[in-house]
């Protein structure tokens, strides 16, 4: 279902009928005006937008852009870097440089994050010079401004560099910050004041970082050909899965090729991933081909979905609405808010008829909002009139309007991040999108499989995890299993569970009795000799636990049996008739019974 | 003194690549707001941040020229290269430029592989490899001449055929797109993935009958058409008995 709603001059206020939709939820969007964010920088060019924001500090919001602003006859890039600290109410915007040592005429390729732990915010980007590479500056939470920036990685050599924040793997009170750019990931875990060495992830471009309610880390990338490929940390970035294809491309084209677009632009096919904070549900937004109307390329956004931390996708499809003929949607960023929804915004030339080849090329910038888990989407155009990307403020050969955008949620508040020459120079903007009505329960997951309608915060003061629209009766909650923690320790836990714990997950239902501490036992027997003695045996695989005691019981008397040359042996005499023997540490076989004479 | 060899391009880069060909003029159309911004420029017209990448660019590239859609050795900057990577080996080259490509160091295995073709230019596997870095650098006409260059040795593998029909994809040809995966078949009869792209090819021409019986050779081969093509692919025509 898709359906688009102009946007009008002054604030709207528009019921979204998600409720008939999902059958769920319902949710009432308040479209602000536009609000322009690099004032400071006049007529000068600014693109490639990003903005960072987070539940943790809600009323501090960052974005930021490549800056043309000190340009005097040649081009000098720099950050703008937009702050409020009310909410949107007011913004100042300046230049965030790196350390004078590092500094050249061209820093860009910006990128921000924040921190839900903390309400830190930080911005970085790129010096392009021999001595530059990645610098990245933070603020503290109530503070005035940015701290110096500092040098993450000197490098001649970086390439489009993205960063998140996120709870740390092992320590839910303990924050790391990440960048991953095209020679790996970095990390942080002083927040941002020092970073490791990189941990490449292989060839490829537009790595982007997610942080996954657990501390997952996820990064996504291009391989410059038909793969959307991700890979995936579980302990803060150290180590890596191999690359997963989230989805194959039909069509895909060079990074400096924007001959699929109207204009004269480049528009380089990343993807982007965003993170459910509840659940861990993942997200995938990427634009491709779909057909081709008189020579023309449709170019949409596909959209596709994880549930099992990225081993397996949903088939993408389409989630644009567009127009006859269709236009091309294009550059999407989108994020997942606490309550669950999905707050997407994107460029579209739907609003123009226009071929491919057109040198001035019109477009406008969309938000939409998904209240089912990106099932279905409600588009509201941003733009009061489509711009032309002509008007880059550029002398350049080509034209040049960045090469992504921006957009950040904090509560309740959507603020889109990005760029419009609808006043004839290019001026970077955001809205403020208030996402209102009434607080919905959804399915409320405990960790011993049992599920709860609650709402979120009720949910999330008794433990459980909530999953946004749906409930327990469509909704199926993991169920527990056996999780081994070390060589001998085995719970019964939810497999979120068992991994942020570093623990290896044995499946839903599996049973700890039969389960890791007896990998190591190779064979557990009892019986009883003529003379009514019961022998029992534990052999172990190798001799590696020796000395330690394991603890088999006869009818419920329990005895300590030391293990030595991998074996531990019990004589116990002596004993008429049945009788029951087990293994009771570890505790993971069956019992035994015994007849004996 | 080395005797530099010229390989011959197959095919005419520009015309088949709409990539790096020139463009239309910049007059704006009628009817369309007219910039207003303050304009800035650089000396060469180019992106600076282009300028800084293109400077790194054009000292990893240097010894070698592309502007025939082959890879020729610059007969001015070769020799001095030759005789610097005397002492080492092609396979050492070749492994160093693996490595750096794999580790994100795209400009670093462009230069690397430029020292390998120059250390011997008779050898394919450089050229294939030097191919594969540049399009990490969206270098598709540069790219696609290396590989013709590593053809023009050795034309005897379906991937690096398969390579080459991908630059093709990227320009967006489609007849040129299925005849350069018809290459592939032409080596390698079970190529599933080959199939699965000339499929998509005639999706975009319209030509659904050809898309599903290329659909139904690749998944036949054990191959897997991306899952999304099947639905959108059966929108327009129902599929046929297989």
């Amino acid at each position: 279902m898709r359906r688009s709603t102009s946007m009008m001059s002054r604030s709207v206020r528009l019921a979204a009928a998600v409720a008939a939709l999902s059958g769920w939820a319902s949710a009432q969007v308040d479209i602000g005006p536009q609000v322009r964010i690099d004032v400071a920088g006049g007529t000068f060019a600014a693109n490639e937008t990003t903005m960072a924001a987070s539940d943790g500090n809600p009323l501090e919001i960052v974005g930021a852009w490549n800056d043309w602003r000190r340009s005097g006859g040649n081009e000098v890039i720099n950050m703008g870097v937009a702050l409020t600290l009310n909410g949107g109410v007011s913004w100042t915007d300046f230049l965030v440089r790196p350390p004078q040592a590092n500094q050249s005429g061209v820093e860009g390729d910006p990128m921000t994050a924040a921190d839900p732990r903390t309400g830190y915010l930080w911005v970085g980007a790129i010096s392009f010079a021999g001595n530059g590479g990645i610098y990245v500056a933070r603020k503290a939470p109530g503070a005035p401004n940015f701290e110096a920036s500092v040098m993450a990685r000197t490098t001649g050599g970086a390439d489009k560099c993205w960063m998140a924040a996120g709870r740390a793997h092992d320590n839910p009170n303990a924050t790391r910050v990440y960048i991953a750019y095209n020679e790996g990931v970095i990390t942080s875990t002083d927040m941002g004041q020092t970073w490791g060495a990189p941990r490449s992830l292989g060839s490829g471009i537009g790595f982007l970082p997610r942080v996954g309610p657990n501390g997952e880390l996820y990064v996504a990338y291009w391989d410059f050909g038909n793969g959307v490929l991700m890979r995936r940390s579980l302990d803060g970035g150290n180590t890596f899965t191999n690359a997963i294809r989230i989805a194959t491309r039909l069509d895909t084209w060079g990074t400096q090729d924007g001959s699929r677009f109207p204009g004269n632009m480049r528009v380089p096919p990343m993807n982007y991933i965003a993170v459910d904070p509840n659940d861990g549900t993942l997200y995938c937004i990427y634009f491709d081909t779909t057909n081709r109307q008189n020579n023309n390329y449709n170019v949409d956004l596909y959209f596709c979905r994880s549930t099992d931390r990225g081993d397996t996708w949903t088939t993408p499809r389409v989630i644009n609405g567009d127009g006859n003929p269709p236009g091309d949607q294009f550059w999407p960023w989108f994020e997942v808010d606490a309550e669950g929804r999905l707050h997407l915004t994107f460029f579209d030339s739907r609003h123009t008829n226009q071929n491919d080849n057109v040198t001035n090329g019109m477009f406008d910038n969309y938000y939409a909002i998904s209240e089912d888990r990106g099932d279905s989407w409600i588009e509201f155009r941003l733009t009061p009139n489509s711009w032309n990307c002509n008007n880059d403020g550029l002398n350049r050969g080509q034209q040049f309007i960045g090469d992504y955008n921006g957009l950040a949620v904090a509560g309740d508040v959507v603020y889109p991040c990005y760029l419009s020459s609808q006043n004839g120079d290019p001026d970077i903007f955001t809205n403020l999108i208030t996402v209102g009505g009434e607080p919905e329960p959804g399915a409320c997951c405990f960790g011993d499989g049992s599920c709860a309608d609650l709402l979120r915060e009720d949910c999330a003061a008794q433990g459980g995890t909530w999953r946004f629209g749906t409930n327990c009766g469509a909704f199926s909650c993991p169920q527990p299993g056996a999780c081994c923690l070390n060589d001998e320790d085995c719970e019964s836990l939810i497999e979120s569970q068992c991994l942020s714990s570093g623990g290896t997950f044995l499946g839903e239902g599996a049973d700890c009795r039969h389960a890791c501490p007896c990998d190591a036992i190779k064979k557990f027997r009892a019986r009883c000799k003529d003379n009514g003695e019961i022998v029992a045996k534990v052999v172990y695989r190798d001799n590696s636990h020796d000395g330690e005691f394991v603890t088999i019981s006869v009818d419920s008397q329990n005895f300590n049996v030391i293990v030595l040359n991998g074996k531990a042996k019990l004589f116990a005499c002596c004993f008429a008739g049945g009788h029951t023997v087990q293994l009771v540490e570890p505790g993971c076989f069956d019992p035994i019974n015994v007849g004996c004479p | 003194m080395r005797r530099f060899r010229i390989l011959l391009a197959t095919t005419p880069l520009c015309a088949a690549l709409l990539i790096g060909c020139e463009r239309g003029g910049g007059a704006p159309e009628d009817g369309k707001p007219s910039a207003t911004a303050t304009t800035v420029s650089t000396a060469s017209g180019a992106s600076p941040i282009e300028d800084y990448r293109k400077e790194r660019m054009k000292e990893a590239m240097r010894g070698l020229r592309y502007e025939k859609g082959y890879v020729e050795l610059d007969l001015e900057q070769a020799p001095a290269i030759a005789e610097e990577v005397r002492g080492e080996t092609y396979e050492g080259l070749l492994s160093k430029g693996r490595t750096e490509l794999d580790g994100g160091l795209s400009v670093e295995a462009i230069g690397t592989f430029t020292r390998a073709v120059i250390h011997n230019p008779e050898l394919a596997p450089a050229y294939e490899a030097l191919g594969d870095a540049l399009i990490t650098k969206g270098r598709v006409n540069e790219s696609q001449a290396a590989y013709t260059s590593a053809m023009g040795v050795a034309d005897d593998s379906a991937e690096l055929r398969f390579k080459v029909a991908q630059n093709i994809q990227r320009g967006g040809d489609l007849d040129s797109q299925i005849a350069a995966y018809g290459r592939v078949l032409d080596l390698d009869p079970n190529h599933a993935e080959a199939h699965s792209r000339i499929a998509i090819a005639y999706y975009y021409k319209e030509e659904y009958a050809a898309a599903w019986t290329h659909t139904h050779e690749a998944e036949r081969l054990g191959g897997v058409v991306p899952p999304q093509f099947r639905g959108m692919l059966s929108a327009k025509l129902a599929e046929p008995a297989n």
